[in-house]
């Protein structure tokens, strides 16, 4: 009989996983481990993070290379930046405008195939990357453990990324780079939506 | 490694109340307690991931260089905070680290000999400065050094030779991401550490 192929097999574990995860998710937990989880969910629970830190990586596998690597680089230590703002309790203006206005422009970037000279997309980036690292700084100093928080959403965030670099390499196949562009184009709208509401 | 070395680590294995610092495990104790104290520790861990990294992308043959590196800012580290026991900017000296080999990482695809081994003796130093074992004898301090010292080897020979095998330009560029996340990571701590220090002088 002809074995199940293994990643059929892990695809539909995956699933299993991904649609009972709510039981799993009823609490974080303490010290170091729960500060991890609270840190780990704190940009994937909010959807204006998730849908801009995508978008920076199908922006980055638009753009090519260094851009692939160049701007998950800078976003991290830009974002840490403005943690530190947070964590010193410097008020920044509109943070949650600023998040919604950078999946807006991120996602209009990847739907117009915007291709800027690399200093420009490594600018807008980091820029956007402040007000993410302020809203997720703002919460570490009353994180269960500090250190885990900010390993689990700077991890959090990374993967994002990573996830947004897979799917932006879909372009480099035929029909790929529409299906980006109709996903930048869906992340504007959510930032849209994030701005209206 | 010549017999009398191996007859000394037997010695703090067979001996473990002699090395009872704190459980880095709760029911784990002695020299077992010592050897995984490095790999619980977060700091203690991300600097010897950030130093095996480092190992990772220095030139082929370099990883007993980088071990010997190690293993003497371990020994310097600890033979200094003996000498000076209230080392200044004692609290941020791990996180700063980090931060600067996190930099470095996400810098440079390759790293030269001279900063990559300074990196990762003054990680080892760094490490070495924060064993404080619970009974002031020489053996029991002893005891904890030597853990910390076969598990930090351990961790720096395994992942560095590893990451040296890896010489495809996606592995390069994953170590440069995850290195911009450590930086990011020790920058939100220092800021905390210096928040906390700030409010509580």
């Amino acid at each position: 009989m002809r074995k199940p192929h293994i990643s059929l097999v892990m695809l539909i574990s995956l699933l299993a996983v991904c649609s009972t995860g709510n039981p799993a998710l009823a609490h974080s937990g303490a010290g170091l481990q729960g500060g991890f989880v609270s840190g780990f969910w704190h940009p994937v629970f909010g959807l204006d993070h998730v849908i801009a830190m995508v978008a920076v990586g199908l922006w980055g596998a638009f753009l090519g290379m260094p851009a692939i690597w160049l701007l998950p680089v800078v976003f991290p230590l830009v974002m840490a930046f403005g943690g530190i703002l947070g964590i010193a309790g410097i008020p920044l203006p509109q943070v949650e405008t600023g998040i919604a206005v950078s999946a807006i422009i991120l996602g209009l970037c990847v739907a117009t195939a915007f291709k800027p000279p690399l200093w420009v997309a490594a600018v807008l980036v980091g820029a956007f990357a402040i007000f993410h690292g302020h809203a997720h700084g703002s919460e570490l100093p009353d994180a269960a453990s500090p250190l885990g928080f900010s390993a689990g959403f700077v991890l959090a965030t990374g993967i994002l990324h990573l996830a947004g670099i897979a799917f932006g390499l879909l372009a480099r196949f035929r029909g790929g780079a529409m299906l980006v562009k109709a996903a930048g184009a869906a992340i504007a709208m959510g930032g849209v939506y994030f701005l209206a509401t | 490694m010549p017999r009398k070395s191996w007859l000394a680590l037997a010695a703090l294995v067979l001996m473990p109340a002699a090395a009872n610092a704190h459980e880095a495990i709760p029911g784990v104790t002695g020299f077992a307690s010592q050897l995984l104290h490095p790999l619980v520790d977060t700091e203690q861990l991300f600097l010897l991931v950030s130093a095996a990294m480092i190992a990772g992308r220095m030139a082929r043959g370099s990883i007993w260089s980088a071990m010997f590196a190690l293993v003497a800012g371990m020994l310097a580290g600890k033979g200094l905070h003996m000498l000076v026991p209230w080392l200044p900017l004692v609290w941020y000296a791990p996180l700063l680290l980090l931060a600067i080999s996190g930099l470095v990482l996400a810098g440079f695809s390759r790293i030269a000999a001279i900063p990559g081994l300074g990196l990762i003796a003054a990680s080892g130093a760094v490490i070495a400065i924060a064993i404080v074992p619970d009974e002031p004898t020489g053996m029991s301090l002893a005891s904890a050094l030597t853990g910390t010292l076969v598990s930090g080897t351990v961790l720096l020979l395994v992942g560095g030779y590893a990451l040296q095998q890896v010489q495809s330009r996606w592995g390069g560029i994953a170590l440069r991401i995850a290195g911009a996340w450590l930086a990011a990571i020790a920058m939100l701590n220092l800021a905390l550490v210096w928040k906390t220090l700030a409010g509580a002088g």
